[in-house]
């Protein structure tokens, strides 16, 4: 018995939203560099406000993160399973799909933390 | 090194005769044995630093040492004890726990050297101070032009011998107009590629007098491994004397070789 | 509605049946006999020669390492000399990294994925063929061109203007071309893994049931798909250079040399986690069979695999510490590189878990993966430290990074892979290696890592730059260097007894036993040896180890209790199925033998190589005959309109015989293929931009540009052509002929004029592509996409062709779905060029 707002068929279920939060972390890695290079073109000194730049979109990013991160949490908590999800079940399928994507998100907003602070501790162009 | 023979015995201790305990011995053998028969050494060496930004590195260096040998050994230990229990369901808790920490303890320390690693970078990338010494390289195939443009002073070239005085910061502005190639003295600073189009700089600090070997660090042709050069620190008055013989008209200067 | 399980059939099938069934699998399978034997195409016979000349190619650069290390052995040595030296090291690596690392795990895959998968074979056997048939002939031109003296002497990664200007010799050019053509065929190879591990499951093989190995694999070619093609561009850029004088590297000319160091570690970054992860897959599926236990942490491995593909992507810039880069950019690299090392350690974490909740069983297999953990971890905490850029400045281009390079990848790559050879082997050919013979071979290989390559951490710190021919008395490398050539000797003794062990004859040994390791995953149900049809039925699966976990799988598979037991009308067939929860959804004839692939390749190869030696005639003619081929190769052996709809497979199911669209394979075959030519696409556009950023007017005043007229003409048409012949799909589906060849034939038209109209703005503006970067750039931009819409030409004439011969019909039209996609991305191309030439200028 599947909770009403989690859908274990598989037409509702995708390989893409794994690709997701690591996907936003790659927007959001992409977005900085090219931001970082622009600002310290023809000799420009970043300092505070470039780190700024980077860090506050990072937030952002942590928090598209998280939503699909929550989406993942509740199609891995469906009641009845015990890791491992290994059943040949679509609760189980599901469960696994969402663990994997509440871990991908984990890592995601992990990598995009130590973006940010990096950025924070020297956003510097020198 | 005491560290590693304790961790070495306690890895005896916790484990029975199994076919991985030599081969560790062995291999911690080879590095003690290696590392005593060479040393640290030598006027090319990044671990025996005369230079401000040689000795920062060079702690950072002993620094992730330390911990990435204890990693390793907490790591194998792991393994050898793992693969030599009896196995069994009550101990899949504790499985899934390792796992867990598995991820969270590297996040933390990957993040604590991130920004202790972070810290130390501006300094060693500045510009020096307006009013340091600058000398300019340019990276010819296969050697080194050094150029003198100071204040006061006719300029002048050397080829593959730079001279600094002690205890001041000096600009190395890097150029090339062939191919890529990197300035390396590894007992004063890390290096800097020179790129044709380009205009790199390195601040160096040396800190204690005496001659130190460079070397060419991006393949460059065919005598890439010729383009060597040597740095050569004296006190500040010997420096200057040194400096205003220079600029006179051009003379055999003496050799440099150690 | 609740997924449906197949049982396998209650009771074994009369004898009789069985045999016939058996007679027919084999007529249908068997592999062909004589010289027909090479044109075979059968995913165990391509993986074999796959294998074998990886190898091959594996002992070359082994070699050459011994040779560089004979000559580092003492100071001053002269067993070589420079130029001599400089060849071997840049063959060297060039052959471990391109002619090793990457084909074998294409080589492994192509021969035992589908075996993981229950599945006869690939989706695209030629396609395999192919592939191998390309890096037969690209990586043969490299190796032999030492032997002339003429070959790069770059180092593997070519770094312009060095390789731009300061060598007149066809060896890079022979590294740009050659590479370039097997980079192709792995992106081939690519296609292949992915549509295979998604669509060719058995049924009941739900997405979180597929082996770990399927997991890695999947992930390591779709990340082939995004880093081979920035290193195909900038090889088209350096190769265009070198050739006609464009001036993409040259400073004088608004060329900048670190746009191919940006592309190449582009690519090479994530090459090496390309290297690693089908490697370490490996290693996750020997430590549960030897654990006697299910691996642990299934979702976290899988969450390794991801998350290490995607940040891979993320660091390249850490090799260009030392390039003068702005401090934030070095801090952002940093941050990336060490992030990465956080799943990199999470799926070894697991392996020890699984250890931990299982008994490990004493065996060689074993040995190799302890080898391997000890060796890829220090890589790894070394690796950690050069990411921090601080460190770097010194450890950069010096041993140290040798040191850890080698970790890496013989820990992460080679220690895998031998182990792997002796659990595999009897898969092979139903016998084993000798297990005597793989302890010693283990030994000198971890003593011989170890002697040879952890004193160059010191070597390095201490001073010794990379890629030196030789190095100075009195610098305290000269005792570093002696052990690391006295451990080479070690290495090799202990390849050479591998060697050996893998070639000697083995005809009177015994066969192994039927899955000898007692694993669990279904590729140890090949009996010995093995059945050239693979499975002799498709089973259901509901577990990760069917083998332990499903009763009687191994004798309801042998009887044809489940699906796809017979081959009734002597084709060769596998079953497609969903990407989620593998249901059957196609039944797939697949091709026996054909020559076709090996003409393709040998043509293909000629088009790539023979500018090499400027004979560029020729090599247009062998382009013109390899599309010929091709579209033979496309008309007589693919989208084959079926005698019947559907098919029976087992146990009241039907399947159709055909699919088109996304239900088809070969539209996701098309779509794989232009995520990687986009990507290539895109490449060029940051080549563009990077010039933009670079502190230059660009693009310069006073040059003149392509107008806004030629590319707003050109693309207008293109997009034009594009809507067409989407629109023709439409129409061929309702049977409307006129419309279909009215349509068709006006979009050839305008894809002609669309590319011409786009050569016209830099043709007749008098733009010089050897003037200035910026004049070459817009040429290369239009050059590609005229070169879009000539394939587009031929695509939507081969349409007309198929449809006028009764090939492609209203139900029948895989071709124009596939023809549709393959213009999606020419409209994108199009319009990306003229935002490029006409907005962008306009904007700045």
């Amino acid at each position: 018995m599947s909770n009403a707002h989690t859908d274990v068929e598989e037409k509702s279920q995708s390989l893409w939203l794994l690709a997701c939060p690591p996907t936003i972390w790659a927007v959001h890695f992409l977005g900085s560099y090219a931001l970082a290079v622009m600002w310290c073109r023809g000799g420009g000194t970043g300092g505070y406000w470039l780190g700024v730049s980077i860090a506050a979109p990072a937030v952002v990013a942590l928090a598209l993160i998280a939503i699909v991160g929550w989406n993942g949490w509740k199609r891995h908590k469906i009641p009845g399973g015990e890791a491992p999800h290994d059943g040949d079940t679509d609760e189980d399928r599901s469960r696994f799909l969402g663990l994997a994507t509440v871990l991908l998100a984990a890592l995601s907003a992990i990598a995009t933390v130590y973006i940010g602070v990096a950025a924070l501790i020297f956003g510097g162009c020198g | 090194m005491i560290c590693t023979v304790t961790h070495l015995g306690c890895l005896k201790m916790r484990t029975k005769a199994n076919r991985k305990s030599p081969a560790l011995s062995l291999f911690l053998a080879l590095l003690i044995f290696t590392a005593i028969v060479t040393g640290c050494g030598g006027i090319q060496s990044s671990l025996s630093t005369a230079g401000e930004e040689a000795e920062r590195i060079a702690g950072l260096f002993w620094i992730m040492t330390g911990a990435g040998a204890a990693i390793w050994l907490a790591v194998m230990a792991l393994a050898i004890y793992a693969a030599q229990s009896k196995g069994g369901e009550q101990r899949r808790p504790f499985a899934r726990r390792l796992i867990v920490l598995g991820g969270v303890i590297p996040a933390i320390v990957l993040f604590t050297l991130l920004v202790f690693g972070l810290n130390m970078l501006p300094s060693l990338i500045a510009h020096a101070p307006a009013t340091a010494m600058k000398v300019t390289v340019f990276g010819e195939q296969w050697w080194w032009r050094v150029r003198y443009e100071l204040p006061g002073v006719q300029p002048f070239e050397l080829a593959n011998e730079i001279w600094l005085p002690e205890g001041e910061p000096v600009e190395f502005i890097l150029r090339s107009n062939n191919v890529i190639h990197s300035f390396w003295v590894p007992s004063l600073a890390g290096k800097m590629d020179l790129i044709p189009g380009r205009v790199n700089h390195l601040t160096i600090h040396p800190k204690q007098s005496g001659v130190y070997r460079g070397a060419c660090a991006e393949y460059c042709g065919r005598a890439h491994a010729q383009m060597n050069f040597y740095v050569v620190v004296k006190p500040k008055a010997e420096f200057d004397s040194w400096l205003k013989a220079q600029s006179g008209p051009a003379s055999l200067t003496d050799s440099v070789e150690p | 509605m609740q997924h449906q399980d197949h049982e396998p059939l209650a009771e074994s099938p009369p004898i009789e049946l069985q045999r016939q069934q058996t007679e027919r699998l084999l007529r249908a399978w068997a592999p062909a006999k004589g010289w027909r034997y090479w044109s075979e195409v059968n995913n165990s016979v391509v993986g074999q020669w796959y294998t074998g000349l990886t190898i091959f190619f594996l002992a070359y650069g082994g070699v050459l390492a011994a040779l560089m290390r004979i000559q580092l052995s003492i100071p001053n040595n002269k067993f070589m000399t420079a130029e001599t030296y400089n060849q071997v090291f840049t063959v060297h690596g060039s052959v471990m990294m391109f002619l090793f690392a990457i084909p074998i795990f294409e080589a492994f895959s192509i021969m035992f994925l589908p075996q993981m998968l229950g599945a006869r074979d690939l989706p695209f056997p030629r396609l395999s063929a192919y592939g191998f048939w390309a890096f037969l002939m690209g990586g043969m031109t490299l190796c032999l061109s030492l032997f002339f003296n003429a070959a790069p002497s770059g180092g593997w990664f070519m770094y312009p203007p060095l390789t731009s200007k300061y060598e007149p010799g066809i060896g890079p050019d022979i590294w740009l071309l050659g590479f370039s053509f097997i980079e192709v065929a792995a992106i081939a190879a690519s296609v292949e893994l992915i549509i295979g591990i998604l669509k060719s499951r058995p049924p009941g093989m739900r997405i979180h049931l597929i082996p770990l190995y399927c997991w890695y694999v999947l992930v390591a070619a779709a990340m082939i798909l995004f880093a081979f093609p920035p290193l195909i561009t900038g090889s088209m850029l350096l190769e265009l250079e070198r050739a006609l004088n464009w001036p993409f590297f040259d400073v004088s000319r608004g060329g900048d040399p670190l746009l191919w160091q940006h592309l190449f570690w582009l690519f090479g970054h994530p090459e090496v986690y390309i290297v690693f992860l089908p490697s370490v897959a490996l290693v996750a599926m020997i430590v549960p069979t030897f654990a006697r236990t299910p691996i642990v942490g299934y979702s976290w491995i899988v969450l390794s695999a991801i998350g290490t593909g995607f940040i891979s992507f993320g660091l390249w810039v850490h090799h260009m510490f030392t390039t003068g880069l702005p401090g934030i950019t070095l801090a952002l690299f940093s941050a990336a590189s060490q992030a990465v090392a956080i799943p990199t350690g999470v799926q070894i974490f697991c392996f020890i878990a699984t250890m931990l909740v299982g008994r490990v069983v004493n065996s060689l297999p074993m040995m190799f993966v302890f080898g391997a953990l000890a060796t890829f971890v220090i890589g790894g905490l070394t690796g950690v430290m050069v990411a921090v850029a601080s460190f770097d400045f010194q450890a950069h281009d010096t041993y140290f990074i040798v040191a850890h390079l080698h970790s890496v990848l013989i820990g992460g790559s080679i220690f895998p892979f031998v182990g792997a050879t002796y659990y595999f082997y009897p898969l092979v050919n139903g016998k084993k290696l000798s297990e005597r013979l793989g302890r010693i071979v283990f030994w000198c290989l971890f003593i011989g890592f170890n002697v040879t390559f952890m004193p160059m951490h010191l070597t390095g710190l201490r001073g010794m730059p990379r890629r030196v021919y030789t190095y100075s008395e009195g610098l305290g490398l000269e005792t570093l260097n002696l052990i690391s050539s006295v451990g080479a000797a070690i290495l090799v003794a202990g390849f050479a007894v591998f060697f050996w062990d893998l070639l000697r004859n083995k005809d009177q040994e015994p066969l192994s036993e039927r899955n000898p390791w007692g694993a669990g995953t279904l590729e140890w149900l090949q009996e010995m040896p093995g059945k050239p049809w693979g499975v002799r039925s498709i089973p259901e699966i509901d577990s990760r180890y069917p083998l332990w976990d499903q009763a009687n799988i191994v004798r309801d598979v042998d009887e044809g209790r489940f699906f796809m037991p017979d081959a009734e009308e002597g084709k060769r067939e596998m079953l497609i199925t969903s990407v989620i929860d593998a249901k059957p959804v196609q039944c797939l004839r697949i091709p026996g033998p054909s020559y076709i692939a090996f003409w393709a390749a040998l043509f293909t190869g000629g088009a790539f190589i023979l500018p090499t030696f400027k004979l560029y005639w020729a090599a247009a003619a062998c382009a013109a005959i390899a599309t010929g081929v091709i579209l033979r190769w496309l008309w007589n052996g693919t989208a084959i309109i079926p005698e019947k709809e559907r098919k029976y497979i087992g146990h009241g199911v039907e399947v159709p015989l055909y699919a088109s669209g996304p239900d088809s394979v070969g539209w996701w075959a098309m779509l794989i293929t232009m995520l990687a030519v986009i990507t290539a696409f895109v490449s060029l556009l940051f080549g563009y931009l990077f010039y933009w950023t670079l502190d230059r007017d660009f693009p310069p005043p006073g040059m003149p540009g392509p107008g806004w007229f030629w590319p707003t003409l050109g693309t207008a048409m293109l997009m034009g052509s594009w809507a067409l012949t989407n629109l023709v799909r439409k129409w061929n589906r309702q049977d409307d002929a006129r419309l279909v060849y009215g349509g068709l034939g006006v979009s050839c038209l305008l894809a002609i004029a669309g590319g011409a109209a786009m050569i016209a703005g830099p043709y007749l503006n008098g733009m010089d592509p050897t003037q200035h970067v910026y004049a070459a750039t817009i040429w290369l931009l239009v050059i590609w996409t005229a070169i879009h819409a000539g394939l587009g030409l031929i695509m939507n004439a081969y349409c007309i062709a198929r449809r006028a011969f009764g090939r492609m019909t209203a139900k029948y039209d895989i071709d124009i779905h596939n023809v549709g996609l393959f213009w999606h991305f020419v409209a994108i191309t199009a319009v990306a060029t003229e935002i490029v030439l006409v907005v962008f200028p306009i904007l700045k």
